[in-house]
């Protein structure tokens, strides 16, 4: 009687303890693929920014605000300094 | 006592065959169902949408790619304030549609969509207010990161009839299936607290994602081309115009503008009239720049030669009751065939379609691809429809000779012209160049479709347009240095079967270098408010275009 009251304990714990084994794996998991969905939005909102930055609209934009005028412009007023200098 | 005993033996009996009929209704009766709920309960599926794929530059550089946007939802049930509270507490972060909330809450409903497409940041904005019956729906939408830039090119993503994303027009709707990928599931037990049990088996979908498409487009031609056409159509008082640069020598599209434009980003914005790109789904009559095809066609069917007199040139042309007359009203008796391009002459193009007659005329129609579509990878090409052989009069050959009276899209005429450029090679145009996912990718190699007039003739037609730029009208507008082959255009509108008499479609096509074309390019302005002429419109701003060409692409000049 003993014998079987001792294996029913071990089992229990054994149980217990894959239990819990079982839950801290889930719980990593669903960590590391909430980091993985974070990363992702992170790169993507990097990706936009870039693409953004480097878009020609915006390059236009600033190097106008930055005092540069276009090419066209520089030509047809005779002046040939280059464009860097036309500010 | 024994009857005491049969009692609480009859009131077990009666216990266990309750216990037993709800056993047998909950197990056989009610089974499948609450097993489906108990499945329901520990095991959850994730629907794992698929990202669309993107579009990039010959330069590597994005021209669409995705971002994040929220759906904003209210649960009528839960909510506690008032429409007009509501819209009040959100209006720095979105503007509301009007919603009867009482009468969502008599019907029941427990999810209502407020607003979609919404950025991270209007969400943020929301969530901080901490309204009680709010939520929000993860997906994504387009980014274009050069905003309306290329948007007929491009086309945009809006939703079919059951509320699925799907492109539509220009490349967003030809490569529909490629763009929108798979969408995948994942299967799995969840504990208490919605966490996956790893120890238990998990069914996957595997989701695919959309393939990329890496375009020919060169992004700064595209910049600029749009840039000079906007300033173009304002500095001439055009309704509209469009502009389509190429590459002759493989087909490629190298930049495709039309004007007025729009927000793909905010499409439902727009009237539906401003989604055709006018390049590939409107037809025009060519006018005088289609001469050069014709005299292609006369020279290659041998009918009239480079140094031929054209023996009534002198005159205007009587053909029944029709009289016609060149562009000035100026004849120039005994031209040759170089003559009558440079000085845009429609009698002595009458002389070269007449010399040719009907059949080798409409031959080389079909030679040039004029009969049929170009096959662009692009949604909504138009084919124009070419009478029959039976209905054209001989006023209709000499007319078409010199470009009216004759419907064509640019993309066709372009198309037709590269062939001139090249050497006599017809491709078909291609916008895309590589379709691309993580692991592979899939070059589409340029279309050799037919060659429509030999190398000589094509050489022996680029030489004319070389003079019609030289010594043509719009001689004054040309850059210095650079040997380019072109050729004006000012064409009619035809209106209820007869020509508005003020108002013209200007054009500009032409190459350059002339001797060895990096590119081909068609302008056209409708109706400018300056001039109705293509040599004082078009043209300078097809070599203002030009001009921007040689400076990116460091073309040097021929000199």
């Amino acid at each position: 009687m003993k014998k079987l009251i001792f294996l029913i304990a071990i089992f229990l714990a054994v149980q217990v303890l894959f239990m819990s084994k079982g839950v801290t794996y889930g719980e990593n998991a669903s960590g590391l693929e909430n980091r993985i969905s974070y990363l992702k939005e992170e790169n993507r909102n990097i990706e936009l920014e870039v693409a953004t930055l480097v878009s020609c609209s915006n390059i236009a934009q600033k190097a106008e605000e930055k005092g540069f005028i276009p090419v066209s412009l520089a030509e047809s007023t005779g002046n040939h300094i280059p464009v860097a200098f036309k500010r | 006592m024994e009857q005491r005993l049969r009692l609480v033996l009859f009131f077990f009996l009666i216990c266990f065959f309750s216990v037993f009929v709800k056993l047998f209704f909950w197990q056989i009766v009610e089974g499948k169902r609450l097993s489906g709920l108990a499945l329901q309960q520990y095991y959850t599926k994730l629907e794992i949408p698929a990202e669309r794929g993107k579009i990039f530059a010959n330069d590597n550089t994005p021209l669409v790619i995705n971002q994040n946007s929220y759906l904003l939802y209210l649960n009528p049930r839960q909510i506690e304030l008032s429409f007009t509270e509501l819209k009040e507490k959100l209006k720095d972060a979105v503007s509301l549609p009007e919603v009867d909330l009482q009468n969502l809450s008599k019907k029941r409903v427990v999810w209502y969509p407020l607003a979609k497409n919404l950025e991270e940041e209007s969400k943020n904005k929301i969530e901080v207010l901490a309204i009680k019956g709010l939520g929000f729906e993860e997906s994504e939408k387009r980014f274009y990161p050069e905003a309306s830039m290329s948007a007929h090119l491009l086309g945009f993503v809006g939703e079919d009839s059951e509320g699925m994303r799907k492109g539509y027009f220009g490349l967003e709707g030809f490569y529909e299936n490629e763009l929108r990928g798979k969408s995948g599931s994942r299967y799995f037990e969840q504990d208490a607290m919605g966490r996956p049990i790893p120890l238990v088996e998990e069914t996957k979908e595997k989701t695919l994602p959309g393939r990329n498409l890496f375009l020919n487009i060169d992004r700064k031609i595209q910049f600029l081309a749009e840039k000079h056409l906007k300033e173009g159509i304002k500095k001439y008082g055009a309704i509209s115009g469009s502009v389509l640069v190429m590459d002759p020598e493989s087909g490629a599209v190298l930049a495709m503008a039309t004007f007025p434009s729009y927000d793909p980003s905010e499409y439902y914005k727009f009237n539906q009239d401003i989604f055709n790109n006018s390049v590939i789904s409107s037809v025009f009559e060519p006018g005088s720049i289609f001469k050069v095809a014709v005299m292609a066609s006369g020279l290659d069917s041998g009918k009239v030669k480079v140094n031929d007199i054209c023996t009534n040139c002198s005159e205007p042309r009587k053909i029944y009751e029709y009289s016609i007359k060149t562009w000035n009203d100026k004849y120039y008796p005994n031209s040759t065939m170089t003559d009558i391009i440079v000085h845009s002459d429609n009698v002595g193009m009458v002389y070269v379609a007449e010399k040719m007659g009907l059949d080798k005329f409409l031959d080389y129609l079909k030679r040039f691809g004029f009969y049929e579509a170009t096959g662009i990878d692009l949604q909504g090409e138009m084919v124009p429809v070419i009478r029959e052989r039976k209905n054209w009069a001989e006023v209709d050959l000499a007319t078409a000779s010199f470009g009216q009276g004759i419907a064509l899209t640019q993309i066709q005429f372009l198309n037709a012209v590269n062939a001139i450029a090249n050497g006599g090679k017809l491709y078909q145009p291609q916008v895309v160049k590589k379709i691309f996912e993580e692991d592979k990718s899939i070059v589409i190699e340029p279309v050799f479709k037919a060659r429509p007039i030999s190398e000589k003739t094509a050489k022996e037609v680029t030489k004319m347009m070389v003079e019609a730029v030289e010594k043509g009208e719009a001689k004054w507008a040309k850059p210095e240095g650079y040997k380019i082959a072109g050729k004006t255009g000012t064409a009619q509108i035809p209106i209820k079967g007869h020509y508005d008499p003020e108002k013209t479609i200007t054009s500009f096509v032409g190459f350059a270098p002339a001797d060895n074309p990096k590119f081909s390019m068609l302008l056209t302005l409708r109706e400018p408010k300056t001039s109705p002429w293509g040599s004082e419109t078009a043209a300078p701003l097809w070599f203002e275009i030009a001009k921007d060409i040689f400076r990116v692409w460091q073309i040097k000049t021929d000199d």
